[in-house]
């Protein structure tokens, strides 16, 4: 017995030593899932942080987006009452020259039409009076001839010579000489 | 023109031209009597060129020795038959064209009315063109005159042709 009790006696380091390691061991094995613990706290924390800056960010932006939004429709809806006043000021100046041109160009047609008559007009008159004046020459120009052959052989000789001293005499009294 | 010798000389060798031809005539006559010049012979131009000279030439040199015009010595003879020769150069010329062929007596004649027209000498430069309607065109110093009938006739043609209410 005595034997159980020493062996008992030296075996209380021992199962102290095992006691205390047990201990350690558990005490780190709790240190463990502490940290474990710790580290899905902090992580489910992270989480939970991040999604209230996303919503608080997505708050934020919708707010500013709405404003910008807001300001922008205001901006564009005056640009574009403006531009639809200076497009209907342009519509209607637009129309009041293209009425102006007709006119214009009315009156030009109707001067061009009048020129382009007188033209004919005179061209006709001219071309006539050309047409006119060449047959007088044509006409003229055979009764000449037959006048000047008639006349020349119906002169005598002495005629003649008379005629010279006629022109002669005629030059001399036009002081042709002098 | 300067002449030593009297201008009473050369006036009847101009009377010898009527025309252009009879100028050229003259003139080749005179050229030609100088060759018989310096011939050791003596005596008046009309003797010394006499088988040259043509009977018109020959007379008026005798009427120029007779009037004792004429220079004696060959050398005075030579420039006198320049002289006249220059003066002939001198002569106006009228131009004149007829209207048909006219005779020599005709040229004088009319030669001698457009002098005294004129109031000098003049040659007769004639031409004949059977176009002219009686009378004459007439040209002189630069001035041209139509005195033939054309101009009446085209005149009266005109107003003929006028009055047919033609034109």
């Amino acid at each position: 017995m005595q034997i159980t009790a020493d062996l008992l006696i030296s075996l209380i380091p021992s199962l102290v030593l095992l006691a205390v390691g047990t201990f350690l061991f558990w005490r780190q094995g709790s240190q463990k899932d502490d940290l474990e613990k710790i580290l899905k706290l902090d992580k489910k924390l992270k989480t939970k942080i991040a999604k209230q800056i996303q919503e608080e960010a997505d708050v934020q932006l919708k707010n500013v987006l709405d404003a910008v939004s807001k300001r922008l429709e205001v901006s564009v809806n005056g640009m574009v009452g403006s531009l639809t006043e200076s497009s209907n000021k342009q519509v209607v100046e637009l129309a009041n020259f293209v009425r102006e041109q007709q006119k214009v160009i009315v009156k030009e047609s109707q001067f061009m039409l009048a020129s382009a008559i007188d033209k004919a007009e005179k061209e006709l008159s001219d071309y006539k009076q050309k047409r006119q004046t060449e047959i007088n020459v044509k006409i003229f120009e055979i009764v000449r001839l037959a006048a000047k052959e008639v006349l020349g052989k119906n002169i005598n000789p002495n005629e003649n010579e008379k005629l010279v001293e006629d022109a002669i005499e005629r030059a001399k009294q036009q002081k042709f000489f002098s | 023109m300067n002449s030593p010798f009297d201008p009473a000389a050369f006036i009847p060798f101009a009377n010898l031209i009527n025309g252009k031809d009879d100028f050229f005539r003259i003139l080749e006559e005179i050229e030609g009597t100088k060759r018989f010049l310096f011939r050791d012979k003596m005596g008046p131009i009309s003797l010394k060129a006499g088988e040259y000279l043509s009977p018109d030439l020959s007379r008026v040199f005798g009427q120029i020795e007779q009037l004792g015009l004429e220079p004696t010595t060959d050398d005075k003879q030579q420039d006198f038959l320049n002289d006249i020769m220059e003066f002939l150069k001198t002569i106006p010329v009228v131009k004149i064209i007829f209207a048909f062929e006219p005779t020599a007596s005709f040229v004088a004649g009319v030669n001698s009315k457009l002098s005294n027209a004129v109031g000098k000498k003049i040659i007769l430069d004639y031409a004949v063109d059977e176009d002219i309607v009686g009378g004459v065109k007439i040209e002189y110093l630069g001035k041209f005159g139509d005195f033939s009938l054309e101009p009446a006739v085209e005149t009266f043609l005109k107003g003929k042709i006028q009055e047919l209410n033609i034109s």
